[in-house]
């Protein structure tokens, strides 16, 4: 299940089965994000640049990787490049922890994926010295990791998506408005949920974290299964959070179901349109390399 | 219901089970965890119903198909045994072989046979097919291979009837194996119905055994107990006493069988009436004598009869004989005297007054004309010069009709013409007269003679070598003709005595002289035996054979075309014609009795008996039976199951199940595919 590069491109992917293996969530993000500017830099990537900004003279503590040597061999002085990404931004990463996360057709289940993803911009995030939080929510705030750049922060992140446990049921309205209220500087919003809910719930919640002058990335995780719907024959189906049970005939309800999600998705995707909210789908069985590059997109649109 | 190839049963259920249960999970509703049931709405239960129940039927139906190939490779048949209303015994061919030799009159063997025979051929099939062999010494088949039951029921009832012959029970089994050659069922049978007794099982059934496809049935009747007495030896004895003559009937009673019985008395009937009785005694080994003195010229016919038990055909020996007038002996002499002449020595042989067993004439001659010769039967022609050609025409004659002629030597023949006469007569040429003295200093004695003919067998029993004292001085020497046979040589290799056959009379040349003339054979101890021994064996040629077995075959001996008339007891008469060759055959004896054939002015008279080892009744049992014509007893195990495999191959092939299975099978599978596919059909419309 590995996902198609964009045509023409080299970047290299990782299948998201064999990262669900790696149980050290750091080494993870690591492994993702190096291998994904690995990639970036050998291919002719278009629309997206990062753009030298200035000199400033070295500071103890400065990253040595950062010195330009070029102008050292000059000017006999040590300068460090400043770039146009190295602006102070705050990323405030909202994971959702809801039982139906838990859901999987394959080996690895979409809070796996999503604890990975947001691994990985973690990582990437602090790496490009921006501020990040994390925030567990399901049917309300479980657990919050305030923004901060320091390499130990992502250390505490990292940790967090490791130990964090499935919670209940979802019900986005509540931990989407409280969250809105609690950040007072604006930054870029990451929400990683399979957002299995009423769309006018999440719309709702969405438009206040925008109408707080905040950048919105949405990543709704879905599973293969859930998008395409391969059951045979009659199942009993339980729902993960509620524990509601029916019966279908699955080739009788297949059809109402896709007809449902693209009609949900629809919604979403419209709403989010209408706010200038980015809205991606991703499945489990693709790997993150996409995500990341949704994330430095924004980034450089927002400078 | 059987099976071919049952293993594809256990195969198919090994393949069947899982394919089973995975469509049983279909069935069933699989419980899954789903991550949120937002987009979906419970299927209608009416539904659901409906839909399980399609799975359901679907489910059975690929059972059956799944379920049915596996049958069908196992290919089925249905024994006829479990199809009710329909014969249990499946279509045959059967040779019904029914003994009929004379052991089988036993009580009421025969009757209880042909019951049997009768019960088998009620019980047939259909289809069944039948061929009736009565057997005995010889197998006949009554009836040929056919379904027509009426018929051969209607044979062995009416037509079938016991012989008088003995058992063979060989050539009735081969002729049954060549029978069912041509049958048309491949169940095929012998059905063996006799008494099994063991004077009929040769040693030919040591090389030999019954075809193994062939189903072999031995019925035996028989009882636990017999009893039987018979007349198992018997003979005839004469002698003649001047004109008539004392015979001697001896017999030997046997008794056999589980229980020996005493026989208790034996009867002699002649010519009707019975003349004598006697008892059997133990202690003389079970043998009687009967005695008859003083039969005059005549025909007698009769039996010895035994009192009547459970088979009373062997308790009878018929017999014939003719007591015919004194032989007549008629000596010619060409001596000049009678005293020391070759007449006067035989005289002094033959003649015993009223004793003497032959009438003796001393003539010359002038004696030799057809009337005078007619009333003798034996003719010594000694010492004669010469012969006429009439009177050697006339002595063939006499000859050829039996009569015997004896020529001896003497100091008056005329060896150059007489030697004319003995080749006329066929005997040979005559060579020098031998002074045996002159040439060996000694006189010739008898060196070399068949001991196993007749003249000289007598002497062979004495064992003293008397036939070699005799000296003779002289004697003729003759080179023998062709149709002439020397049978007795002096030591010095030339012919002592030459003998020839001519019609139904003989010749016998004796080289010297039958007195002292030329030696002294006269006067030695065996001259007399001897020239007995010569006039007995002349005469011996006119007896006809005159006891025959059941079954044997008479000749008679005339003139071409002649017709016979023979008539059989029971008071049947047959005709009897003689061929080119001067004799004739008659066949028709397989009754015992006494027979009668009559040409004109001449009549012969035989007997005809049974043969007495047909009369031990000792018996095998099925089980001895079966194995000596199957070879085998565990064979026949296997015999069996090759058959029973054969018939169950047969009977599969006949049924041909698996093609109907098969075409079920497609139906099955069409119905499944519509049915499976009928839904989907539906939504897209």
């Amino acid at each position: 299940m590995n996902y198609t590069p964009i045509k023409g491109s080299p970047i290299r992917f990782i299948d998201p089965e064999i990262l669900s293996r790696i149980s050290n969530m750091e080494l993870l993000a690591r492994k993702i994000v190096e291998g994904f500017i690995s990639g970036l830099h050998k291919s002719p990537y278009k629309g997206f640049s990062v753009e030298f900004l200035e000199y400033r003279p070295y500071i103890p503590g400065d990253d040595p990787m950062r010195i330009d040597w070029k102008l050292y061999a000059r000017s006999d002085r040590f300068f460090i490049k400043e770039f146009e990404d190295e602006t102070n931004t705050c990323c405030h990463i909202l994971l959702d922890i809801s039982n139906s996360m838990e859901y999987a057709s394959m080996n690895i289940t979409k809070f796996q994926y999503g604890s990975i993803l947001a691994a990985s911009l973690a990582y990437f995030m602090i790496r490009q010295r921006d501020r990040v939080g994390l925030y567990f929510f399901d049917n309300q705030i479980r657990e919050r990791i305030p923004a901060k750049s320091t390499q130990g922060h992502l250390i505490t992140i990292l940790h967090s998506l490791e130990n964090i446990r499935p919670g209940t049921r979802t019900s986005m309205g509540r931990p989407f408005h409280e969250l809105a209220d609690s950040i007072k500087k604006r930054g870029i919003i990451v929400i990683i949920s399979d957002l299995l809910e009423e769309p006018e719930t999440i719309i709702d919640g969405l438009k206040h974290f925008r109408f707080a002058g905040n950048d919105i990335i949405v990543f709704q995780i879905l599973d293969p299964f859930e998008l395409t719907f391969q059951f045979k024959d009659i199942v009993e189906l339980e729902d993960m959070e509620t524990s509601e049970r029916i019966i279908i005939m699955s080739d009788e309800a297949k059809e109402a179901y896709l007809y449902n999600l693209e009609q949900f998705r629809s919604i979403l995707k419209k709403e989010c349109g209408l706010l200038r909210i980015d809205y991606n789908i991703l499945e489990t069985n693709k790997p993150l390399d996409y995500a990341l590059f949704q994330y430095l997109s924004k980034r450089s649109v927002r400078k | 219901m059987s099976f071919i190839n049952p293993i594809f049963l256990f195969a198919a259920s090994a393949a069947l089970l899982p394919i089973l249960y995975h469509l049983i999970r279909k069935i069933r509703a699989r419980k899954v965890k789903f991550s949120s049931l937002l987009f979906l709405k419970a299927t209608p239960k009416a539904l659901i119903r409906k839909r399980r129940l399609r799975d359901l039927l679907l489910l059975v139906v690929r059972a059956l198909i799944l379920g049915f190939l596996a049958v069908s490779f196992a290919r089925p048949f249905i024994p006829r045994e479990s199809i009710p209303l329909i014969s249990q015994v499946q279509d045959k061919s059967v040779v019904i072989l029914l003994d009929n030799s004379y052991s089988m009159q036993y009580r009421n063997f025969f009757e209880r046979a042909k019951e049997e025979a009768v019960n088998i051929i009620d019980n047939a099939g259909n289809a069944d097919e039948f061929a009736v062999v009565v057997f005995s010494e010889e197998p006949q088949q009554v009836s040929r291979l056919s379904d027509d039951i009426a018929l051969h029921k209607n044979i062995v009832v009416n037509a079938v009837t016991v012989s008088n012959r003995i058992t063979d029970l060989y050539k009735p089994l081969r002729l049954a194996e060549e029978i069912l050659k041509d049958a048309k069922h491949n169940e095929q049978q012998i059905v063996l119905i006799s008494d099994f007794q063991s004077n009929g099982w040769s040693s030919q059934f040591e090389n030999w055994n019954i075809d193994q496809s062939i189903t072999f049935v031995p019925i035996k009747i028989a009882e636990e107990e017999v009893t039987n007495s018979y007349i198992n030896k018997f003979d005839l004895k004469n002698k003649r006493l001047g004109d008539a003559v004392a015979v001697q009937f001896g017999l030997q009673v046997g008794t056999q069988g589980t229980i020996i019985e005493q026989v208790k008395e034996v009867s002699l009937w002649i010519n009707g009436k019975e003349v004598d009785r006697k008892m059997v005694e133990e202690e003389q080994s079970h043998q009687v004598f009967f005695q008859q003195m003083d039969l005059r010229e005549g025909t007698y016919q009769g039996y010895v009869t035994l009192n009547e038990d459970n088979l009373t055909v062997d308790n009878f020996n018929y017999f014939s004989f003719m007591i015919e007038q004194r032989p007549s002996i008629l000596c010619i002499d060409g001596s000049t005297e009678f005293s020391q002449s070759n007449a006067f020595f035989l005289e002094n042989c033959f003649y015993m007054e009223e004793q003497s067993i032959y009438d003796f004439s001393v003539g010359r001659k002038d004696f030799l004309t057809p009337g005078l010769l007619n009333n003798y039967d034996v003719v010594f022609l000694t010492n004669v010069s010469s012969l006429t050609n009439q009177e050697v025409t006339l002595l063939k004659e006499f000859v050829e009709k039996g009569g015997g002629l004896i020529i001896s030597f003497g100091e008056q023949v005329n060896l150059e013409q007489f030697s004319r006469n003995l080749i006329d007569l066929g005997i040979g040429s005559l060579g020098e007269r031998i002074a045996v003295r002159t040439l060996e200093l000694s006189n010739a004695i008898i060196g070399e003679v068949d001991l196993k003919h007749p003249i000289f067998s007598v002497f062979a029993k004495s064992g003293t070598g008397d036939i070699f004292r005799p000296k003779f001085r002289e004697y003729v020497k003759i080179i023998p003709d062709t149709n002439s046979a020397v049978i007795g040589k002096y030591d010095t290799d030339d012919a002592f005595m030459i003998e020839r056959i001519l019609g139904e009379g003989k010749i016998l040349v004796f080289t010297s002289t039958f007195n002292t003339e030329w030696g002294d054979f006269p006067v030695n101890e065996i001259y007399l035996p001897f020239v007995y021994q010569v006039a007995k064996y002349v005469l011996a040629s006119s007896e006809m054979e005159n006891s025959f077995v059941v079954g044997g075959t008479v000749p008679l001996h005339s003139e071409p075309g002649d017709e016979w008339e023979v008539n059989a007891p029971g008071e049947n008469i047959f005709k009897v014609t003689i061929d080119e060759t001067g004799t004739g055959y008659f066949r028709e004896t397989e009754v015992p009795g006494n027979y009668r054939a009559g040409h004109g002015n001449e009549q012969k008279y035989f007997s005809v008996n049974v043969e007495a080892r047909e009369s031990d009744l000792t018996s095998k049992d099925e089980a001895e039976v079966y194995t000596a014509v199957t070879r085998s007893i565990n064979k026949s195990d296997n015999e069996m199951k090759l058959t029973n495999l054969s018939n169950i191959l047969e009977e599969e092939k006949n049924q041909k199940l698996w093609r109907y299975i098969m075409l079920f099978i497609i139906m099955l599978f069409l119905f499944e595919t519509f049915f499976a596919n009928r839904k989907v059909e539906a939504k897209s419309k």
